[in-house]
């Protein structure tokens, strides 16, 4: 029976939840219902009818407290407290007041999970700032997306391309295709040797001195602090230099128009410009003009000498003028092809395996493309890193998700409780992932320190100047916020929907078993976190039993005590005697002076064989004198070696059994060279009278290529090498020094030794090596933790299990065992996921060498015991912990 | 039907001119627009109440509480001085908005 005055009673009920609604008001609602009920009752409805007429008459509850609130509030929003901002979710700082509450009760867990984020975002800042770095090269010169570089391809292939083009290219280029708006040459040659600068009677060693053509201003963006770009490099014997260098020489005097030696040339100064900044792909601190060069008015088009850069116009594709490249080939070096080769360039072309062209490469390329023209970058490094930085990130993100499904048991009533009290699950995902992107934030700030801290020493190991500037970009910023975000709703999203997903009625009843529903995909988390773990230290130990291979292989050569005395020809005619007055001291071996040494650069030049002078064959050449095989102790497989007393070896050469092989000879004793590298212009013939046993003359990156060593004589030749005594190694060099000052006339002593120089050719792989180890370090420590939270979390669990085991009589060994048994499958299982993909990954990487490791099982065995055993002891602890525990304590509450 | 925004706009000088015959309750006031308006001015019920707190907040009205002869308790509003100017003004601009509007839609000359 419906009760008219009850259903008034609870209709007023309803109204009271509303806060804008006074008791007042009420009433006065009240008495309209009332009357509109006679009304209705009046019309013939029966009460039950009467009422719900007229309680629909009245409108939506809400909507009249609504404009009650606007009557009564001053707010300028004028929203009523119980309607939802359009801009802040409802209950936002709510959650961020349970989510710190919850941080601060579980002081363990949220511990963990900020190191763990933090310690992934630390990996990821870091290899962020990196890959910024390397893919700012050269973007700070305004024409840069229309600068391209010319280079040369000697081969049919790709893989033939080189940068270096001939000095009349440019010139050439300007005069004949209206798109190159300019062009420049430079010669990079000496950029990263020292040479001597001197003025005022004072001697300095200068590094980044490089030559260019007045035009460099026009396409690149080297800012003038003084002198006039128009002007400053259009003479032969001019030079501008940068400011830091300015200033090292010149304190704070103007230096324009003073006179500077660069070696033996001299030099005026017309200028100084801005400091060139480290991500430019050529390094300077000088630019001389290239017109004081004798090379750069050749007008011959075989030499390969200088890089040479143009600019075309906006949008016009590279690729129209790559077209017009072999008509320009014919047309200019046609003519020089047939009298040098003795056939037109069109028959060279009809042979087999036979391509030279140009071809043009985006200035923005060239950094990262390491196969041409001496670049430093490397894009595969970048995508590398890119992914480690990803994975480690994703790590730290498993360890979140893993610790906070763990951890469902714990929630599970509170979930119930809240979905009981009227919570939606949209609320209560919204509640979780705030949670998650508080962490992620806190740990973001923790980060940002850490990654201050670090910064210095991970500057050293790029040797990039990188800076973290919070406040220079506001993207910088942004980007950073979107990390935390990002990493907040990734490690968040799967705790938050599973958790929210709870029967409140199940729950509640405490049906839910710890965590085990998600079990498997809490071991899939951890097995996936070991395999990135593992991947990434199988990596870091293949790279290092590599480098250590190549460090330690037989080189053919001794490189023990050999100092390098580098500028040798400085010493001019005094080296003879510099070489006798050295070989008087006991503790020098042996003296020789050459052209190049092993981990130098050894001109490739093309050989011909008497009576063949249509073949040609590539061997590296260097000279030696006499005395360089018995430095190097190097072996004789036939023949001999030059000889001081023998005049006619003037005119010998020696060269290695590579080159035996490659020219297919039987007997090379005796075989003849033309003596002009080009060809056969003036039928001067050179004699082979030995065979040197193969050496690594060249990095284990290569083969060792065929090579022919010349006489060396007179003060020609760059380099004289000691070999010295082990005893007292500092007062030899001292003894050094003091013969080459004194014949040098006072030039400053550079020397190095010959087995760093020649392991300095695999920095990039060192430093490879140690970023890897040092990411491979961040990522199994994120694991560990994770691990760590994850195994403290089974003992707790298990607490009661482990009581009652050790009551029926298990003994603590077996309880540790049996806590362990767990983790161990989930690492070794991780491990065999891992061995393909390090396996396939290391094998690419070792392809940049010719001689390798064999990826045998050692390299396997040791990064998965050493992966094992750290689990083992990060959940040691916790296990130990477990298996001594008295179980009357745990087992009292039952 | 009158469109919302008019309605909402129409309120005021409604409210001000009944309450100008005498004093008067909620209930009464919405059935008197019913019946001037023939049904025409709709108002959700509910919504009177929170106009006639405003209008008597801003001074237009003011209010006490009667119990009827049922025992039934209510409240009556009258309308004050202020509001009596109030709906003045209010009248003015409507008067020069219906004369706008009825000089523009009196019948075209026509020349025959």
């Amino acid at each position: 029976m419906f009760d008219l005055e009850q259903a008034i009673k609870k209709w007023r009920k309803t109204l009271r939840k509303n806060e804008a609604l006074e008791d007042g008001y009420i009433t006065e609602l009240e008495s309209h219902l009332r009357d509109e009920i006679d009304r209705q009752i009046d019309f013939g409805k029966n009460k039950e009818e009467a009422f719900e007429a007229a309680v629909r008459c009245l409108g939506q509850i809400d909507n009249i407290g609504a404009e009650f609130f606007k009557t009564n509030t001053r707010q300028l929003s004028r929203r009523p407290p119980w309607e939802h901002s359009r801009w802040i979710p409802s209950l936002f700082w709510n959650y961020f007041k349970i989510a710190f509450r919850k941080i601060k009760r579980q002081k363990g867990y949220s511990l963990i999970n900020i190191a763990g984020l933090a310690i992934g975002m630390v990996c990821c800042i870091l290899i962020l700032l990196w890959i910024q770095d390397e893919l700012s090269f050269d973007r700070h010169h305004e024409k840069a997306k229309r600068i391209y570089r010319v280079g040369t391809q000697f081969g049919p292939t790709v893989d033939s391309r080189e940068a270096f083009t001939a000095p009349p290219m440019a010139e050439a280029l300007i005069d004949e295709f209206p798109e190159v708006l300019q062009a420049v040459r430079l010669d990079l040659w000496d950029e990263d040797i020292n040479l001597l600068v001197s003025h005022d009677e004072k001697h300095f060693m200068e590094k980044g001195i490089i030559w260019a053509d007045s035009s460099i201003f026009d396409v690149f963006t080297i800012p003038f602090i003084i002198g006039n770009p128009k002007t400053a490099l259009t003479q032969p014997g001019t030079v501008v230099i940068a400011e830091d260098t300015a200033q090292k020489h010149f304190g704070d005097e103007i230096p324009l128009g003073k006179t500077i030696k660069i070696e033996s040339d001299e030099y005026q100064i017309t200028g100084v410009v801005e400091n060139c900044p480290s991500n430019s792909h050529f390094q300077f601190n000088m630019i001389a003009s290239l017109i004081s060069e004798e090379l750069s008015r050749d007008p011959e088009w075989d030499g390969h000498c200088y890089f040479t850069y143009l600019v075309l116009p906006d949008r016009y594709p590279p690729s129209q003028l790559e077209e017009k490249f072999p008509d320009f080939i014919k047309r200019h070096y046609g003519p020089e092809f047939k009298e040098e080769m003795g056939i037109s360039i069109e028959e060279y072309y009809d042979g087999e395996n036979r391509y030279y062209g140009y071809w043009l490469q985006p200035l923005l390329d060239i950094h990262l493309n390491p196969d041409v023209g001496r670049a430093k970058g490397d894009i595969t490094y970048v995508y590398v890193f890119s992914s480690i930085a990803l994975f480690t990130l994703l790590i730290a993100c498993v360890n979140f998700m893993n610790l906070s499904t763990a951890r469902s048991a714990n929630r599970s009533k509170e979930v119930g409780l809240r979905k009981v009290a009227g919570s939606s699950k949209s609320q209560l995902v919204r509640q979780f992932l705030c949670e998650s992107i508080l962490l992620s934030l806190i740990a973001l700030v923790i980060a940002i320190g850490i990654v201050e801290l670090v910064l210095p020493a991970f500057r050293n190991l790029t040797s990039k100047q990188l800076e973290l500037n919070l406040f220079s970009n506001w993207y910088i910023l942004i980007g950073l916020f979107g990390l935390a975000l990002f990493v907040g709703i990734t490690a968040g999203s799967y705790p938050a929907f599973f958790l929210s997903s709870f029967q409140p009625a199940v729950v509640l009843k405490g049906k839910l078993r710890a965590g085990t529903k998600s079990g498997w995909l809490r071991s899939g988390l951890v097995i996936f976190q070991f395999s990135i773990s593992v991947i990434i230290l199988l990596g870091t130990f293949a790279i290092y039993n590599q480098l250590k291979y190549v460090k330690n292989v037989q080189l053919g050569f001794d490189k023990e005590q050999i100092v390098v005395i580098h500028r040798a020809s400085a010493l001019g005619q005094q080296k003879e005697t510099f070489k006798q007055e050295l070989l008087r001291h006991s503790r020098i071996i042996s003296i020789s002076n050459t052209s190049s040494l092993p981990g130098r650069h050894f001109d490739p030049n093309d050989h011909r064989l008497e009576g063949e002078p249509k073949k040609a064959y590539v061997l590296h050449t260097m000279s030696g004198d006499h005395d360089f095989v018995e430095l190097l102790n190097l072996e004789m497989v036939a023949g001999r070696y030059f000889s001081k007393e023998i005049a006619t070896d003037a005119t010998a050469v020696v060269i290695n059994e590579a080159a035996v092989k490659k020219l297919g000879l039987s007997d090379p004793i005796g075989k003849r060279f033309y003596k002009e590298f080009g060809g056969a212009k003036k039928g001067e013939f050179v004699t082979i009278i030995g065979v040197v046993k193969d050496f690594h003359f060249h990095s284990l990156h290569h083969e060792i290529y065929p090579m022919v060593i010349r006489p060396l004589t007179g003060p020609q030749g760059n380099y004289t090498s000691v070999k010295i005594h082990p005893d007292n190694i500092k007062g030899t060099l001292s003894t050094i020094e003091k013969t080459w000052k004194k014949l040098s006339g006072g030039q400053p002593f550079e020397y190095s030794f010959i087995d760093d120089d020649f392991n300095s050719l695999y920095k990039k792989e060192q430093k490879t090596g140690e970023i890897f180890a040092m990411f491979s370090i961040l990522a199994i420590l994120i694991a560990c933790l994770g691990l760590f939270g994850l195994a403290s979390f089974t003992a707790e669990q298990r607490t009661k299990e482990i009581g009652i085991r050790k009551v029926l009589g298990a003994s603590a060994s077996g309880i540790i065992f049996l806590l362990c048994k767990e983790f161990t499958k989930w690492v070794l299982l991780a491990n065999i996921i891992a061995w393909p993909i390090a396996y396939y990954a290391m094998k690419k990487w070792l392809q940049n060498f010719a001689y390798r490791i064999n990826m045998g099982a050692d390299v396997f065995i040791i990064p998965t015991l050493l992966a094992l055993v750290i689990a083992l002891v990060t959940i040691s602890y916790q296990s130990i912990k477990a298996s001594v525990a008295n179980p009357a304590d745990s087992l009292r509450y039952e | 039907m009158i469109s919302k925004a008019l309605v909402a706009a129409s309120t005021k000088p409604i409210i001000l001119s009944i309450l100008l015959s005498g004093e008067n309750y909620g209930y009464q006031i919405i059935q008197s627009v019913k019946r001037i308006s023939g049904g025409k001015l709709e108002w959700s019920d509910g919504m009177l109440y929170p106009v006639l707190h405003r209008l008597e907040k801003d001074g237009f009205i003011s209010s006490k509480w009667k119990t009827s002869h049922e025992g039934r308790l209510r409240k009556y509003y009258l309308i004050t001085d202020l509001g009596k100017e109030e709906l003045e003004t209010e009248k003015k601009q409507w008067l020069s908005v219906h004369a706008a509007l009825s000089k523009l839609w009196k019948p075209l000359p026509t020349f025959d």
